[in-house]
């Protein structure tokens, strides 16, 4: 055994730097490869990162897509239809609303709060889970204990009733419901990375980890956290559209940010009353949560045919 | 019998941890909560602070609070409204039976649609069918509610007239004396069917939409499960022993594959008893969900936490149930 | 042949794969004759459960009948409507499988089984064919209890100690043999004529696959019943059939009655297969095995499909595929080289 150790370390001590980083790039290339031919073979997967993608660009560049700006009323063009509606025109292709602002504007701007809520409290969740989750499977025992209780705990509150109970106390604003929602989806990557580490932890690379005397905090970080980032990457992906369907709740229930700042959800609870004669007011926006969501979806979907091919049916 | 003893043992801590979240929800306020609350009404002297503090019993120490707030709720006093001047057990009750009916008809709903619908796509793998199928349960679980619920309204109140689009019963239908308070089973005691049926098409909309992301969720656990279980030697021998394919599918294969939906459908009864929020705000259902919106806004605390812990609750009561279900579906376990 | 009741012509079932497709029977013939135990032999993967799953029309996704015909009394099964192959599967033709566990199903009582069974078929004596009679609760209930009834006797008659508890209980209370006399009841309720055996003793202990054999060999003369056993185990084959089919890579390399094949084997392949199970007589000697793998059934070699492991194997092999043809009374082989 010492003699390959140390024949090991000659190996990695006669790699130039150089060399090491060509290694681990030329790998990170053939990996990225080989999971793009498999993700690529899902066509609505496909689609689906396309939506995402679009929504993020748009997000992105709002001001450079759009002449329009979304909070400023303009009276002289309240309510116009959409432009395929009799009617419509082209300066306001998804009509305007009851001030005058213009749809697709607002739907555009929508898209970079729910987008940063989405990703944000995702990666932190993701983050805090993982930690958690690590820490929960691995040493099991009491804090497992503790943690797991906390999570059925947790569980047991409706999301949204707890989100919105959240918002309630801490104050409207985008920070407070980054918190809110934080509160409770941490649990989900825990969950799903304390059961897989409970599987790792058998398996044979750790036991080799341990037998060459590696340290707790190395087998986790070092050797189990690279073999359960899959399903991670997975979960999370399937949270943000879990987590932009609780922001547009939470602004529907008009407790989101603060308006006049546009968001999706907020859009569609202010056009509600007139549903029943501008209906685009509302539908529009709800249209771009359901897109979002969907694309996220699909696009989790296919990573995890392509990530993780045990988690196939 | 020591299996269900165990199971009811489990939810202790979960209920312990229930009743000090909701208790820690007035505390999580930035700043003092009486002045938020108070700050609502406009100028208020020092003295009424103190005087809504004590009421409260927020001048206690934490620990002595949480205790008294935890018999409190075990005695059955529940506090009283800061609104509404009412104790928060009279408020809440007026709106429980809307909510149940409502939750209810929801989770039918959602079975009668999720099942049947997983089950054909199984038997129908890779069909055209099928894919359909998959493709519509994922938009279901993609789609915000209040847009749906939208949507139904502007297609069958607004456009086609078919339904109608709010509360529980029209105006001009006399509505049934209050027994249970559940609409349906009041009228019917009454023997009231104009009442029933009005109440039936009130339901339609609200229930369509607070089941559609429950019904997708059960299609594609139907679905994957149905797919495990076809596989099994026990359904090739049955077909081999001749029995008819469509009792093969329903009485060989879904009664095993029942077994894990129960469990999936009761973990995700969350997300169900949450949409109770979007759905009755939308159909203006005088239930628990709009009684929970109206007093965040107004930081009526007492009856958020109440109503808050009724939810959670529910959902604890609802995954022991499903957990006893389990138990009766698959004999493996049977006590 | 008069006697003849099952009669298996050029049967074709093919698996469409990522790979390719798996032609898991290749023209499969053979012929079982009334009250006749007829053995498949092979190792796993040469078709022969494929081939009995065929029979019954019971090939999953992505399995598929492509050719050939089932002659059952003379009728062909492979032509036969979905409603009217279900009237001969469980009553005519019935099947037992390799794991008794994974076979009953786990969430209805072991008693309700059978019954069903019963029920399916009248028990083969029950009255009350008109379906209007069939919706009348008191002859509906009657027939439960008829079908109860009989039930138990065949739980008796397969040998099931204190029948009437038994048949409330569930099949995980069972053991592993009684799971499979349990098996054999429900597929001996309606008295088939012809029973299809599966691998039926793989799953069990040594001592209980005795039993079991013992126990399908008595009935099977009691009922007069023609079998199909399957199996890898040469032994079973010599204690229970009259005759020998041996499957290898989809197709039939010999058959023949079952002392020809155990003493007289013509194909290198059943020589193999004879020379690889364990002797007492020659103890001292270590156990041969049949070099090399059995092709994959997407890609096989071209002419005799053995010649890649076949010791006698020569050019002609790779260009010629072997016919099957009598050597002599009743015994065929697939072998240039036997026939040479």
């Amino acid at each position: 055994m010492d003699k390959y150790l140390a024949r090991a370390e000659e190996f990695v001590i006669t790699e130039t730097l150089q060399q090491k980083l060509l290694r681990v790039l030329r790998r990170t290339v053939s990996n990225i490869q080989e999971f793009w031919r498999l993700y690529r073979k899902n066509h609505l997967a496909v689609i689906g990162g396309a939506i995402v993608l679009a929504f993020i660009l748009l997000a992105i560049f709002a001001p450079w897509v759009t002449p329009h700006d979304p909070v400023t009323p303009n009276f002289r063009a309240i309510r116009k239809p959409p432009v395929w509606m009799k009617g419509g025109s082209w300066t306001h292709p998804l009509g305007t609303d009851h001030l005058g602002r213009d749809i697709w504007t607002r739907i555009i701007y929508g898209a970079r709060v729910s987008l940063f809520i989405g990703f944000v409290v995702v990666g932190f969740a993701t983050v805090i889970g993982v930690t958690l989750g690590l820490i929960s499977g691995y040493y099991g025992g009491k804090i497992d204990a503790v943690i797991q209780r906390v999570i059925d705990t947790l569980l047991a509150f409706p999301y949204l009733i707890l989100a919105t109970a959240l918002v309630g106390v801490l104050g409207p604003g985008l920070r407070n419901i980054v918190l809110a929602l934080l509160y409770k989806e941490w649990i989900y990557p825990c969950r799903v990375v304390r059961s897989e580490v409970l599987v790792a932890k058998e398996q044979e690379y750790v036991e080799a980890a341990r037998t060459v005397g590696a340290g707790n905090r190395h087998i986790m970080f070092r050797e189990i956290l690279p073999n359960v980032l899959a399903s991670t990457v997975v979960v999370s992906t399937l949270r943000v559209g879990s987590v932009i369907l609780m922001e547009a709740s939470l602004s529907f229930l008009g407790l989101g940010v603060e308006p006049p700042t546009p968001a999706w959800g907020s859009m569609v609870a202010e056009g509600r009353r007139f549903i029943n004669t501008e209906w685009w007011v509302s539908t529009l926006p709800g249209l771009a949560i359901l897109l979002t969501v969907l694309g996220i979806n699909l696009m989790g979907e296919g990573l995890r045919d392509a990530l993780d091919p045990k988690l196939r049916e | 019998m020591d299996k269900i003893l165990q199971r009811l043992l489990h939810t202790i801590p979960v209920l312990i941890g229930i009743s000090l979240i909701v208790f820690s929800l007035m505390h999580l306020t930035p700043g003092d909560p009486v002045e938020i609350m108070l700050g609502e009404v406009g100028y208020v002297s020092q003295e009424d602070i103190e005087l809504m503090r004590a009421e409260l019993g927020l001048d206690r120490p934490l620990i002595e609070q949480y205790f008294s707030f935890v018999a409190g709720i075990l005695r059955g006093d529940w506090g009283t409204s800061l609104r509404a001047r009412v104790p928060v057990k009279a408020l809440i009750l007026e709106r429980l039976p809307a909510t149940i009916e409502l939750t209810i008809a929801a989770i039918v709903v959602s079975l009668i649609i999720g099942i049947p619908a997983g089950v054909l796509s199984a038997v129908r793998r890779y069909s055209w069918l099928d894919k359909l199928g998959t493709l519509v349960a994922l938009v279901g679980i993609s789609m915000p509610q209040f847009w749906l619920g939208l949507t139904l309204i502007l297609v069958f109140s607004v456009g086609l007239h078919l339904l109608p689009g709010g509360v529980r019963l029209a105006f001009d239908i006399p509505a049934p004396p209050t027994v249970t308070g559940l609409l349906l089973v009041d009228s019917i005691l009454a023997g009231n069917w104009t009442a029933f049926w009005g109440t039936m098409r009130h339901l339609a909309l609200p229930a369509l939409t607070l089941g559609a992301p429950m019904s997708a969720l059960t299609m594609r656990v139907t679905r994957s499960s149905m797919l495990e279980v076809i596989r099994q030697d026990y359904v090739t021998f049955a077909r081999a022993k001749g029995v008819k394919e469509m009792a093969v599918v329903i009485k060989h294969a879904l009664r095993n594959a029942l077994i894990p939906i129960v469990t999936v459908v009761a973990l995700n009864m969350g997300s169900l008893l949450g949409g109770n929020m979007i759905v009755e705000r939308i159909f203006s259902w005088p239930g628990l969900g709009q009684l929970v919106v109206d007093s965040i806004r107004t930081y009526d605390y007492p009856v958020v936490q109440v109503s808050v812990m009724i939810y959670a609750l529910t959902y604890v009561a609802m995954n022991l149930i499903a957990d006893l279900l389990y138990m009766r579906l698959n004999p493996r376990v049977r006590i | 042949m008069g006697n003849c009741l099952l009669e298996v012509k050029d049967l074709k079932t093919y698996f469409n794969t990522d790979n390719g497709v798996a032609k898991a029977v290749d023209g499969v013939s053979f012929s079982v004759a009334h009250g006749q135990a007829v053995g498949i032999v092979g190792e796993s993967g040469c078709g022969k459960s494929v081939t009995a799953r065929s029979i019954m029309r019971l090939v999953d996704y992505p399995g598929k009948i492509v050719g050939g015909q089932v002659l059952f009394r003379g009728e062909d099964l492979l032509s036969k409507s979905e409603k009217e192959i279900r009237h001969v599967r469980g009553k005519e033709i019935a099947m037992i499988f390799q794991d008794p566990l994974s076979t009953l199903n786990p969430v209805l009582t072991v008693g309700d089984q059978i019954v069903e069974a019963i029920e399916l078929h009248h028990g083969g004596s029950l009255p009350a064919d008109s379906p209007l009679e069939r919706l009348n609760p008191f002859v509906r209930r009657r027939m439960r209890d008829e079908a109860w009834q009989r039930a138990l006797q065949m739980m008796e008659q397969v040998g099931i100690p204190a029948p009437e508890q038994r048949m409330n209980e569930y099949p995980h209370q069972f053991s592993g043999g009684m799971r499979q006399r349990v098996m054999i009841a429900i597929a001996l309720s309606c008295s088939p004529a012809l029973l299809i055996a599966d691998e039926p003793t793989t799953a069990l202990d040594v001592t209980v696959q005795a039993q079991i054999l013992e126990l399908m060999k008595e009935l099977q003369r009691k009922l007069n019943m023609a079998v199909i056993l399957i199996t890898h185990d040469l032994g079973v084959v010599a204690e229970f059939c009259d005759r020998v089919i041996v499957m290898y890579a989809g197709k039939v390399v010999e058959a023949g009655p079952v002392d020809n094949i155990l003493f007289d084997p013509q194909h290198p392949y059943t020589a193999g297969l004879l020379k690889s199970i364990p002797r007492i007589e020659d103890r001292h000697r270590p156990i041969q095995t049949i070099p090399g793998m059995v092709p994959e059934l997407y890609n096989l070699p071209s002419g005799c499909r053995f010649r890649t492991r076949c010791p006698m194997a020569d050019v002609r092999c790779a260009e010629e595929d072997p016919p099957l043809v009598d050597v002599s009374h009743d015994h065929q082989v697939s072998c240039l080289q036997a026939i040479a």
